[in-house]
């Protein structure tokens, strides 16, 4: 079956407006999403994981955010100007599952009144046959007693159901992407496992295009097919899955391996210090101040490319240009 | 929602007794008996034998525990006793009254209705703009006025340059007008406030975000989602403010002339007219319960969480 | 201020220039009440039938009121009784109610339980009714308003402190000062009171405006200061009988009244402001 690109994301660079400053936080993204694929998106929080959902949604307000670069959904631009175009887009042909379910929907209105008006957003239906949309939908996510649910408000509900039902109105326009943000974090594990199973279900029965966020390796593991990494607002890897977990090559990647607890007895190495902070970012490498194997000129590093082979691109000195580079040196 | 409405009671109505007993004896505790008062009141001569005797005829030679319980006892069977100056029963004079002033709280709230909720809702959609700016002018000016010297500002203009409106007095529906507005003034402010930072605190919800993920129509985001959160404080605030606005219209009866229980009771106070005073506050508590408790109704009715109960269903 | 000098405090506070405003005209105004003997042109109970009603101009730069006497030397001595019952008020119940409030969450216990419930009951009932109440029981008169607005008002702080205090007990630094065998009451003056005086600034401030209205609306209902002693809100009640024919008698204390209260909101907003910005 040949790729077929869905969403092509080319140089996104987004800034936060403060004080009359420019402050960046998503610096020159690019990925493509592709039908029935799961890129996972994968960074410590800060990194601008979030804000570059956001923006693709063009959901980050125009007088604190600017937004640059291309997104095409499909082959065409998105027309993030008109806002009620781009309106239209969200929820029916690029669908979002928010990171916190149980503050993500209105406490004072049911799980059906979100569902339906959803619905009655995208489809010209009545609210009848909007709620027996909702029904199916929620059956698919294996939700039992649905017409109950559908009459249940969000309190009364776990995080897990409703993390279904965010799932169940995100699918029901069929859209060519779903972003997730950080779907399971908020759960607990066993719901994480579950959700993540009808998750990867769904994604063969509609064939979409999912970007999932997190900063959970075993999540981004068990799902994706392709990983990006990210670190101070920049991709610093990309690669297909198995690529990077077998291939680390970024310092950062490679730290965020050895971070992971594993069931030995070995004593779980720590990336140390913390994630450059918005205000500070300067020139040069973001994560120069935590990385091992830093040098001078990691300062001087405008960031672009360095390294790309067989689908494989990292942003990092030690691969540019043909010196070649141990390593275990700096591990 | 039952067990809801009773722990409302059980914590609402001690204030009925709180205050009545406090009025007890406050009135009990000063240097002028109330025998004094109301030989004062009813124009007799406070001769030693006279006084005694409406000792006797008040049970005030009674232990004041007593008394109180005296007074409570007729009160729950609706006697509240004979007024020292009209010798009319004070629950006689309050339904006279009450209705009129009730008349003038409604219509104020009616008012608040018309200012708060457009204003608050406009200057929060529309932040930092012209409308903002103007109804945050408004609001600061119309909290700080004192609301006997805005209502004359808007006789001046309303019923003397303008002539639109009846001066004061009651009788037409063009009367009650500028009284409940002057009585509206204050409270449309602060609520205009209140509505105003409840939207935009709102706004910050991840609800909100949420509801724009999914595509919905700003109208909608707003108009449901984030209103009807803002309204819950303002609702709850609300119990509150009728009893104060009821209460408050003691000032507007005095420049309207407008008669009602506002005027009753500074004649009272006037004639130390105790038996009146202690009804009015009585009457008060009640209605202070009620519109709390109808408060309390009506955010069970908005709120499902206080509604239903914490009763979360597992996974 | 909290970890504030005064510098710091008062070049944050120049930069609300609003409430700079406001401040200087609050200190003109109180200056005016102190020096009115010195500022009044005329003496403000002097009755001259013969002058009444008079327009702007000459001997009476805002002019005459109904018994001829002069508008500017009533309003300054006004100030006075208008300001002055309202410090009054606010210093007397943010004294018994700082003493309390400190005393009962300091120590707890059921003289702690009982001003809760004390709290719980007459605070969310109308202040207007309790006041009134009082002045009914105790006669009308300045004093006897003034007594009222007290007995209804320190509750206010009794509550607002005692939350005030609590916050801070537990804070190390009040712990150590304990273990180290501090003496309560140093702890109090030391440790306690300066860290709650910032907030009671803001708060007192702001309520000044509002016992402004409220004393008004009292002397407005007659049951304040009696004539012919010259406070505004009287001075609005005396001006209604001639709304026809001299509006302005009630427009200038209105005014003054409505300036001031803003004044005192600003500041205290401002105040707030400056607060905030230094604990975050």
């Amino acid at each position: 079956m040949i790729k077929e690109k869905v969403m092509d994301v080319e140089g996104l660079c987004v800034s936060l407006l403060h004080r009359q400053r420019e402050i960046s936080v998503v610096r020159d993204v690019s990925f493509c999403l592709e039908e029935g694929k799961v890129l996972g998106l994968i960074g410590e929080s800060g990194c601008g994981k979030s804000i570059t959902c956001l923006s693709l949604l063009g959901l980050l307000e125009k007088d604190r955010w600017k937004v640059e670069g291309s997104v095409r959904l499909k082959g065409k631009e998105l027309p993030y100007l008109n806002r009620e175009k781009i309106r239209r887009l969200r929820g029916s042909s690029v669908a979002m599952v928010m990171q916190n379910p149980i503050s993500s929907f209105n406490p004072l209105l049911t799980v059906g009144q979100h569902f339906t008006e959803t619905i009655r957003t995208h489809k010209e239906v009545t609210r009848r046959e909007a709620g027996q949309i909702a029904v199916e939908m929620l059956l698919k996510l294996n939700l039992s007693e649905p017409e109950k649910v559908m009459g249940q408000y969000p309190f009364q509900l776990s995080g897990g159901m409703l993390q279904r039902v965010m799932i169940a109105i995100a699918l029901f326009m069929c859209p060519h992407v779903l972003i997730a943000d950080e779907p399971t974090t908020s759960l607990d594990v066993t719901v994480q496992y579950q959700i993540l199973k009808e998750l990867a279900e769904l994604r063969d029965h509609y064939r979409t295009a999912m970007l999932l966020v997190s900063h959970d390796l075993g999540v981004i593991a068990q799902m994706a097919d392709e990983v990006a990494v990210m670190y101070g607002g920049y991709v610093v890897e990309q690669a297909p899955s198995r690529e990077i977990f077998c291939n680390p090559m970024h310092p950062y990647t490679r730290g965020l391996m050895k971070s992971r607890p594993a069931f030995t007895k070995d004593r779980l190495n720590v990336l140390e210090g913390y994630p450059p902070s918005l205000m500070k970012r300067s020139r040069g490498c973001p994560f120069y101040e935590r990385c091992r194997c830093a040098r001078k000129d990691c300062l001087e590093f405008d960031m672009k490319e360095t390294g790309a082979t067989g689908g494989h691109s990292v942003r990092c000195l030690l691969y540019a240009g043909e010196e070649e580079v141990k390593m275990d040196a700096c591990s | 929602m039952r067990a809801y409405i009773i722990k409302r009671l059980i914590s609402l109505v001690p204030v009925v007794f709180g205050i009545t007993i406090l009025t007890f004896i406050l009135i009990h505790m000063v240097p002028v008996d109330p025998a004094h008062a109301y030989m004062t009141a009813t124009n007799t001569p406070p001769t030693e034998r006279a006084v005694a005797a409406v000792r006797a005829e008040f049970g005030l030679d009674r232990p004041l525990p007593e008394q109180y319980f005296t007074w409570l006892g007729k009160a729950l069977r609706l006697d509240l006793g004979k007024s020292y100056v009209s010798q009319e029963p004070v629950l006689e004079e309050l339904k006279h009254s009450f209705p009129s002033t009730l008349l003038l709280t409604l219509a104020a709230v009616g008012w608040l209705i018309l200012l708060a909720l457009p204003l608050g809702f406009l200057s929060a959609v529309f932040k930092d703009s012209i409308v903002d700016h103007l109804s945050r002018a408004f609001t600061f000016v119309a909290a700080s006025a004192p609301p006997f010297w805005l209502g004359f500002l808007l006789i001046e203009l309303f019923a003397l340059k303008l002539g639109l409106l009846p001066v004061m007095g009651k009788g037409s529906w063009q009367h009650l007008i500028l009284p409940s507005l002057t009585l509206a003034l204050n409270y449309a402010a602060s609520y205009t406030r209140l509505l105003r930072s409840g939207i935009l605190e709102n706004l910050k919800q991840p609800f909100i975000l949420y509801a724009r993920a999914r595509g919905l129509k700003q109208k909608l985001v707003i108009g449901k989602h984030a209103l009807k959160n803002a309204l819950l404080p303002v609702v709850n605030a609300f119990g509150m403010s009728f009893g104060y606005m009821l209460a408050g219209s003691v000032i507007v009866e005095n420049i309207f002339a407008w008669p009602g229980l506002g005027r009753l009771i500074t004649e009272s106070i006037f004639n130390r007219d105790y038996p009146m005073i202690q009804g009015y506050v009585a009457l008060m508590a009640v209605v202070f319960v009620l519109s709390n408790l109808l408060a309390d109704i009506a955010s069970a009715i908005i709120d499902p969480r206080i509604r239903i109960g914490d009763d979360r269903v597992g996974v | 201020m909290i970890g504030l000098g005064f510098d710091k405090f008062l070049s944050r506070f120049v930069k609300h220039k609003a409430a700079v405003l406001c401040l200087f005209f609050v200190l003109a105004v109180i200056a005016g009440g102190i020096f009115a003997p010195w500022l009044a042109p005329n003496d403000p109970n002097k009755i001259e039938l013969k002058l009444k009603l008079l327009g702007p101009g000459g001997q009476f730069p805002l002019g005459t009121d109904h018994l001829g006497r002069c508008i500017l030397s009533r309003l300054l001595y006004g100030t006075r009784i208008s300001l002055g019952s309202a410090f009054l008020v606010m210093s007397f119940s943010l004294t018994i109610g700082t003493a309390v409030g400190i005393f009962s969450a300091y120590r707890g216990g059921r003289i702690d339980n009982l001003l809760m419930r004390l709290c719980d009951i007459f605070l969310s009932f109308p202040s207007l009714v309790l006041v009134l109440v009082i002045i009914g029981v105790l006669g009308s008169g300045m004093v006897n308003v003034i007594i009222g607005m007290i007995l209804v008002q320190w509750l206010w702080y009794v509550r607002i402190i005692r939350s005030l205090v609590l916050s801070i007990k537990e804070r190390t630094f009040v712990s150590a000062a304990k273990v180290a065998g501090t003496s309560d009451m140093k702890i109090i003056f030391r440790h306690i009171l300066p860290n709650v005086l910032p907030q009671l600034i803001v708060l007192s401030t702001l309520d000044l405006g509002s016992l402004i209205l409220h004393f008004s609306g009292y002397s407005f209902l007659g049951f304040g200061v009696q004539p012919p002693t010259p406070e505004w809100g009287a001075m609005i009640e005396e001006g209604r009988r001639f709304i026809r024919s001299a509006p302005e008698l009630m427009f200038y204390p209105g005014m003054l009244i409505t300036l001031i209260v803003i004044s005192f909101n600003l500041i205290g907003d401002a105040l707030r402001d400056v607060l905030d910005e230094s604990v975050t």
